[in-house]
């Protein structure tokens, strides 16, 4: 059956398929989608056995008899150095960058947080100071979800039912983005391999911890799917294997959508102030989500759940970037979610204008709600591997402009 | 599974077997389309499909004097005082209709709302005398949201729209009208696109809201106003939020229907829309043309059947009528041109101007004209059905008394079959003039019905899982009646599938039709039309075209080859692509307008003609206009459901709405000339002069209209 992408974790994290097997150094195919990314598509430099054989015997003719090494000859290399990764594989930088992001995350779930309530899923940052010989740790609360009830979910089944007129309409975004959502963001913001590989690593890194934080949460809550609710939703596409809530898709497009946009802003570049930069990021994003309930794998609250998941990791990942204390906390209530209400992003992000003196901003609703990180510990270790990549990635987006006067005329 | 007929004596026939069909027939695939029970659990024995309301086409009775009409408060008050049980709660008159309109004695035909016990009683033999209703053409069941039962007259509002004299409106009758694309807008003082040209916007989709400053009998009325502030609230970042425009305004809601046009890249209504009076923000033309809209119900539209959009239709002109009273030009009412514009059309109807539809539309065309001094105009399309072999042409002399056709049902047709065969006019059919044998596939007893002074009908049954004996068919033959003055053989199948168990369902194949007349009778000509029951675009799979053979009828010049789209000089098939015009465009007054291709200005294949049997309308089209750029770059551009996009769509639905677009310019160039279908064709006339390559008069009317592209330079520069 011709299912072999589903075997990835998320449809959309096919890309990262390689991490699946991890067979050393194939480990960024994803970049194989990018069709000129393809020197990051190839598994590391090559080994042909006939170059492996010339060099046997190449080695053999010339080497000559063994010349020992006094010790002091070569210099050791500095240790925890960022410049060393410039050095490595992307392949190799995503290694590292995960075990950054992922060490410091923890999870709980909470069946009777509130008696006769779904239980709660639990994502939490962990703050850490300086390791002697071992760090202090403590948890603080990022993220909450609660799933919702099955009288929303039936409800909610009515809308997958009726968003399938639109399957004609939107086959061939369906279908697109089962790859990764950069590819519809790199319509929006000038990305683009050769110009632009930072932020394509940066992006599949927030594309990581999006996942590992949903894949989660989505088995702990084990939403039932659209399929599993009725037999007449048919979906066009194979239902994954996980949970429905939250959606995927949903979660990882918002969080590479905040990312990207407070990318964009990091240098004060003229245009990516404007609202209208972040307006495209969030319509592209709450497509991406829509066109799941359209393929019928997935009920509209999954998107909203997912949106308010991922707008919360997109502000984290810049946070653990940027050496900023990740200080808001997130509460997604999936049982205080009006029953029959669709899918609308607004409600969850406002992409107000930078430009014009009001900041964007992630906003509360009865079910999804901010609570401030109490006491954050503003010594706690930063990550300076993964400022590194974020440096490295806002400075492809400085404005190369002519130096202009006050005026706006060439000085 | 038995199929056997039954004749019923004339005493226990429906008056009008259409309208029973399609409300008890066709009850147990109507419910289950629209998932309604049909048990009867209430104490007034009411199930939930007998609470259904429907809209109807009906002919009012006339009085004593037997010329003027009863009006229709004797009619409200003949449904209180039945003899049966009150039924005026089954009846609900259009609160569009004021005062004196509900007094008047020159009442031909109306729109009523209706449910089953009042359409069934009106279908008795006594109906006429106990309801006051000589004649009834049912739609399909409205979705009852939409629908407000307490409605009473509509007062007129206070609401004065100042326009200049410069100003035409271009009412569009449609669905799937986009309402906010930014053709229809224009900039505010900041230089937002926060304005409408959309002064009134019915959608019979909505859901009637008693606070809405303008009620309505179906869905719900929206004023530019209300319009506007919708558009300022949704307005970021310079952008329309389009997706919240639609669910604020009800037109995208996922919650109560599966089918929102609105929502697709292309939508029927907002293409239509934009080629009648889509403007650029910055165009000044557009402060100048304003526009009503109205959406049909999405119901009506779905069911493949388009004569069900009919009552609809009327409705529409009704509350498009009622909406010019506000405008007003230097404070003169009724001052203002107006051009509309209904892009549909459906197969059946006598065809020759004498339908309930096509008197209905000159008969409230004529109403509006005589209210004001400025042009009221309808642009209606030819059709698409030039190719749908739906029309035949049955010749009986002495020499051929007989003559066989096929009707083609097709299998997975989910939606009623219908045929009639008109005769000619004759007043009164001798009994046996002409008789219809009908053959079922593999069924071995034909029926024989025959034309005559009584009605006749016969019902075809066949037994369901439980042996009871089910409707499948009804075979009717109704003596002529004022105006049309045609007897008429007709066939009402049900569906040849059902997606649920509720069979029996009707045969697919082909259902042999013999023709026969009497050896006493003159030569006759029977012309046949079988209804339009094809799905429309956009829409889920539903109704299969059925359609006629007699295996004389050539579609190809050769096998492979190009498609023939004239009836050839030595035609010699009953089957005819002429007269294959828009069922409910054959009326005196609305403008026809056929389609063709811009670059070969050959007639588009599907473009359908006359001629009518109407003799104001002997060649059928009025004139035709672009339907497709090219034969590879089909259709035309117009707006798409998006702001700022523009996508393709063929047909003669586009053809008619660049005529409006052109009538509107025209009118305002000189606004108190007369202004009418005449106007088209001489336009038409004065483009295309006659010469060899010029089409048939019966596929271009006139001729091909010059009319330059709206929105063609996109695709090519010289258009």
């Amino acid at each position: 059956m011709a299912n072999s992408s589903n075997v990835a974790p998320e449809g959309a994290f096919g890309a990262f398929g390689a991490f699946g097997a991890f067979n050393g150094s194939g480990a960024f195919g994803a970049f194989g989608a990018f069709g000129a990314f393809g020197a990051f598509g190839a598994p590391g430099p090559a080994n042909p056995p006939l170059i492996s054989q010339a060099l046997i015997t190449n080695h053999d003719g010339i080497a000559g008899n063994w010349q020992s090494v006094d010790p002091t000859a070569v210099d050791p290399s500095a240790q925890e150095s960022t410049e060393y990764l410039a050095r490595l594989s992307p392949a190799v930088r995503a290694s590292i960058f995960s075990l950054e992001l992922g060490s410091r995350i923890g999870f709980a779930f909470e069946p009777d947080a509130v008696a006769g309530d779904p239980g709660l899923g639990r994502v939490f940052h962990l703050e850490t100071t300086p390791a002697s010989p071992v760090p202090d740790t403590t948890y603080k609360l990022l993220f909450e979800m609660r799933r919702p009830t099955q009288d929303i979910f039936a409800s909610q089944l009515t809308l997958v039912a009726n968003y399938a007129d639109l399957r004609q309409d939107r086959m061939a975004e369906i279908l697109a983005q089962l790859g990764t959502p950069t590819e519809f963001l790199r319509a929006i913001a000038y990305i683009e391999p050769a110009r632009t590989p930072y932020t394509i690593e940066l992006l599949s890194m927030a594309h990581w911890l999006a996942n590992f934080v949903e894949m989660r949460l989505k088995y702990a809550l084990a939403c039932k799917r659209p399929i599993e609710y009725s037999p007449q939703i048919q979906p066009m596409i194979w239902t994954p294997s996980h949970g429905s809530l939250p959606s995927g898709h949903a979660t990882e497009s918002f969080t590479m959508a905040r990312v990207l946009w407070l990318l964009l802003r990091a240098n004060n570049v003229k245009p990516y102030s404007q609202g209208i930069w972040g307006e495209m990021l969030m319509r592209q994003a709450a497509r991406i989500a829509i066109n799941r309930t359209v393929a019928g794998v997935h009920f509209p609250v999954d998107s909203a759940a997912g949106a308010v998941l991922g707008l919360s990791l997109g502000k984290y990942f810049v946070d653990r970037c940027t050496h900023t204390v990740p200080a808001e906390s997130w509460t997604f209530d999936g049982a205080a979610y009006p029953e029959a209400q669709d899918f609308d992003w607004r409600d969850y992000f406002r992409p107000n204008n930078p430009a014009g003196g009001t900041d964007p901003e992630q906003i509360e609703t009865a079910w999804a709600t901010e609570t401030a990180i109490s006491s954050p510990a503003t010594n706690q270790m930063m990550s300076q591997a993964l400022n590194w990549l974020w440096d490295r990635a806002a400075d492809e987006w400085i404005d190369l402009a002519e130096d202009l006067d006050a005026d706006g005329d060439e000085s | 599974m038995a199929l056997s007929w039954t004749e019923l004596a004339p005493v226990d026939q429906p008056r009008d077997p259409l309208a029973d069909f399609a409300v008890n027939a066709m009850a147990r695939f109507t419910a289950a389309d629209l998932d309604l029970s049909t048990e009867n659990p209430s104490p007034e024995r009411k199930s939930e499909y007998d609470d259904q309301w429907w809209l109807a086409l009906v002919t009012v009775a006339r009085g004593d004097d037997k010329v003027s009409s009863l009006t229709i408060n004797e009619l409200v008050r003949k449904a209180k005082d039945h003899y049966t049980k009150p039924l005026d709660n089954d009846l609900l008159i259009p609160g569009e209709y004021d005062g004196a309109f509900r007094e008047s004695t020159d009442l031909d035909v109306i729109t009523i709302y209706a449910r089953r016990a009042y359409i069934n009683a009106v279908n008795e033999q006594d109906g006429e005398d106990s309801l006051g209703i000589e004649s009834i053409e049912v739609s399909f069941p409205l979705d009852s949201s939409t629908v407000n039962p307490s409605i009473t007259e509509i007062a007129p509002i206070e609401m004065d729209l100042a326009v200049s004299d410069q100003t035409v409106v271009t009412a569009v009758i449609d669905h799937g009208i986009a309402i906010a694309h930014d053709l229809f807008r224009r900039e505010n003082a900041t230089g937002a696109l926060a304005l409408s040209r959309i002064d009134f916007f019915l959608d019979m989709d909505g859901t009637p809201d008693p606070n809405a400053p303008i009620q309505s009998t179906v869905g719900r009325v929206w004023t530019r106003d209300e319009i506007e502030q919708i558009l300022s609230t949704n307005l970021h970042n310079g952008l329309l939020d389009e997706a919240n425009v639609y669910r604020a305004l009800g037109l995208i809601d996922w919650r109560r229907r599966s089918i929102n046009s609105c929502a697709h890249r292309v939508s029927h209504g907002t293409h239509v829309t934009g080629l009648a009076a889509g403007y650029d923000a910055e165009d000044a033309k557009g402060v100048e043309r304003r526009i009503i809209a109205v959406q049909l119900p999405t119901r009506l539209v779905a069911n493949t059947m388009g004569q069900w959009l009919q009552q609809a239709l009327e409705q529409a002109l009704t509350f498009i009528a009622r909406q010019m009273e506000h405008y007003t030009v230097g404070g003169a009412a009724q001052a203002t041109p107006l051009v509309m514009n209904f892009s549909f059309g459906n197969f059946m109807g006598p065809h020759d101007g004498t339908s309930r539809i096509d008197r209905a539309i000159d008969g409230n065309l004529s109403k509006m004209a005589a209210n004001s001094n400025r042009p009221r105009v309808l642009m209606l399309p030819s059709g698409n059905g030039n190719l749908s072999r739906c029309h035949a042409i049955v010749n009986l002399t002495n020499a051929m008394p007989s003559k066989e056709l096929d009707w083609n049902l097709q299998p997975a047709d989910r939606s009623a079959s219908i045929l009639t065969a008109w005769l000619p006019v004759m007043t009164p059919v001798k009994n046996g003039t002409v008789e219809m044998q009908v053959t079922v596939p593999g069924f071995s007893t034909p029926h024989t019905i025959i034309a005559g002074t009584a009605p006749g009908l016969t019902l075809l049954r066949d037994t369901n899982s439980s042996g009871v004996k089910v409707i499948v068919g009804m075979v009717v033959y109704s003596p002529p009646r004022f105006p049309t003055n045609r007897g008429r053989f007709e066939i009402y199948l049900v569906p040849t599938d059902h997606p649920v168990d509720v069979r029996p369902v009707a045969r697919a194949g082909a259902w042999k039709l013999r023709f026969t007349k009497a050896t006493s009778a003159s030569d006759l000509s029977l012309n046949i039309w079988v209804q339009r029951d094809d799905t429309l675009p956009g829409f889920p799979q539903f109704g299969r075209q059925s359609y006629l053979s007699d295996g004389l009828y050539d579609r190809f010049s050769r096998p492979g080859g190009a498609v023939i789209s004239d009836d050839a000089l030595d035609h010699d098939s009953a089957v005819y692509r002429s007269g294959m015009i828009n069922g409910i465009a054959c009326g005196n007054l609305p403008a026809v307008i056929a389609g063709y291709v811009r670059s070969d200005r050959k007639m588009a294949a599907y473009s359908a003609g006359g001629p009518t049997l109407n003799a104001f309308r002997l060649p059928g089209p009025d004139a035709s206009a672009t339907s497709d750029d090219s034969v590879v770059l089909q259709g035309v551009l117009s707006a798409g459901s998006s702001s700022g996009s523009r996508v393709a769509m063929n047909g003669t639905s586009v053809s008619a709405p660049q005529v409006a677009r052109w009538a509107a310019d025209q009118i305002a160039l000189s606004p108190a000339t007369p202004f009418n279908r005449a106007s088209v064709t001489a336009k038409a006339l004065n483009d295309d002069t006659a010469g060899m390559d010029k089409p048939g008069l019966t596929r271009t009317g006139g001729g091909r209209m010059k009319l330059g592209s709206v929105f063609g330079d996109l695709r090519w520069s010289e258009q």
